[in-house]
């Protein structure tokens, strides 16, 4: 293996461990709402707590593929960042549509009535509203009639409304990331992807 | 004198309907509530239904004409914890998708002494239907003190049911001694009606 093969071997590596790591989080730092299901539902509820956080850290990983960071340009090289950028939204998409539906199986389908105290879980629907239209746009632009430069435009104004509300909602919607080391995992994965977003907009 | 009669005869009915009428209390349901508390481990958690419909017939001289008519919406359940609500209303619990209504009726109403009534009624919670007896006090009317043209009374009520004779939960928590099966509840309801 040469020195190139190598460095992309420890970095996907520290991408995985890093996405397991966060993966982990629900089993070893349970909500109060986990303790109170049994069973199925226990599963159902902890799997798509799995899938949120997944997403989130995949979202993280998204900046990182388009940050034109010129070592990671030199390693994988553009056009394979962008195709693995299209990929992980894809799979964004999925673990996105199937986190709310696990959790809501997890209670039956019982929908939470229109009151303040699920505004969390709402801003929830937003964002699944949100990530849902900016990445079949970015699918399917072309045959929707949206030219190159309007979608791009579209999709690099969106973004980082989308981060925004990804961080509101983990934040409030679950007691996990209230303190302790979930916590941490958030303030240390929210910094990166700020950081990110603002070079990207100071490089303009 | 036919008409005179008729005339007598509709002025003595009106007099006892209205009398009827003023037996007929509606419920203020911004001054009313519905509580209730249940043990969690060592202590309790409290909670109440926000959406509730009652007709009361109540006449303190004649209490065996009384009758008591309730809906609860499971729905409106509140604990101050929105996914402590989300689990209630679902089938581990209330399953309010298939119940959404909880119903109390009365079927007879007696004087124990003072302000004090015993009432029997069913009561209906997730389809099952027992009959129940409880005590309400019922507190003097007295002239509204904004509304010139109402009286208002107080109901109030406390007991107990155990909510897995009405297969609230299947047990596991209560095993687990997490929740209780005794709840308690305290009903407090002003009721108006005309002067």
């Amino acid at each position: 293996m040469n020195r190139k093969e190598i460095f992309s071997f420890v970095l996907f590596a520290a991408l995985f461990a890093f996405l397991i790591t966060a993966c982990a989080i629900p089993f070893f730092f349970e909500s109060p709402s986990i303790f109170y299901k049994t069973g199925v539902e226990k599963i159902m509820l902890r799997v798509g707590k799995v899938l949120g956080i997944a997403a989130m850290v995949l979202m993280g990983y998204q900046l990182i593929f388009i940050g034109r960071f010129s070592w990671l340009e030199k390693l994988f090289g553009m056009k394979s960042l962008y195709q693995a950028h299209r990929l992980n939204g894809r799979i964004i998409l999925a673990a996105v549509l199937i986190h709310p539906l696990l959790i809501l199986g997890a209670d039956h389908f019982v929908f939470f009535p229109l009151e303040q105290k699920y505004w969390p879980e709402f801003t929830g629907f937003v964002l699944l509203f949100l990530i849902f239209f900016f990445i079949i746009t970015s699918i399917l632009y072309k045959r929707i009639g949206i030219t190159y430069k309007t979608w791009r435009m579209m999709h690099k104004i969106t973004a980082p409304f989308i981060f925004i509300l990804l961080f509101i909602h983990v934040f409030y919607v679950s007691r996990t990331f209230e303190t302790g080391i979930p916590l941490y995992f958030l303030i240390a994965i929210g910094s990166v992807c700020l950081a990110i977003i603002i070079g990207k907009w100071v490089k303009r | 004198m036919k008409h005179i009669y008729s005339i007598i005869i509709a002025a003595v009915v009106l007099v006892f309907s209205s009398q009827a009428f003023a037996y007929n209390w509606a419920v203020d349901k911004d001054h009313s509530e519905i509580r209730f508390e249940v043990t969690h481990i060592l202590t309790g958690v409290s909670g109440r239904f926000n959406d509730f419909e009652g007709k009361i017939f109540f006449d303190p001289t004649r209490p065996e004409t009384g009758k008591f008519d309730f809906t609860v919406k499971v729905d409106s359940v509140n604990t101050n914890n929105g996914k402590r609500d989300t689990h209630l209303r679902s089938k581990d619990f209330f399953n309010t998708s298939t119940f959404p209504d909880m119903k109390f009726q009365s079927t007879g109403i007696s004087h124990v002494q003072g302000d004090r009534y015993a009432l029997e009624g069913k009561m209906t919670i997730k389809g099952v239907s027992k009959d129940i007896h409880i005590e309400f006090r019922f507190l003097e009317p007295k002239s509204h003190p904004f509304e010139k043209k109402k009286k208002v009374a107080g109901f109030i009520t406390r007991f107990s049911l155990n909510r897995l004779d009405y297969s609230v939960g299947n047990g596991k928590f209560l095993e687990m001694g997490v929740v209780g099966k005794e709840v308690d509840v305290e009903i407090a309801m002003e009721a108006l009606t005309d002067k």
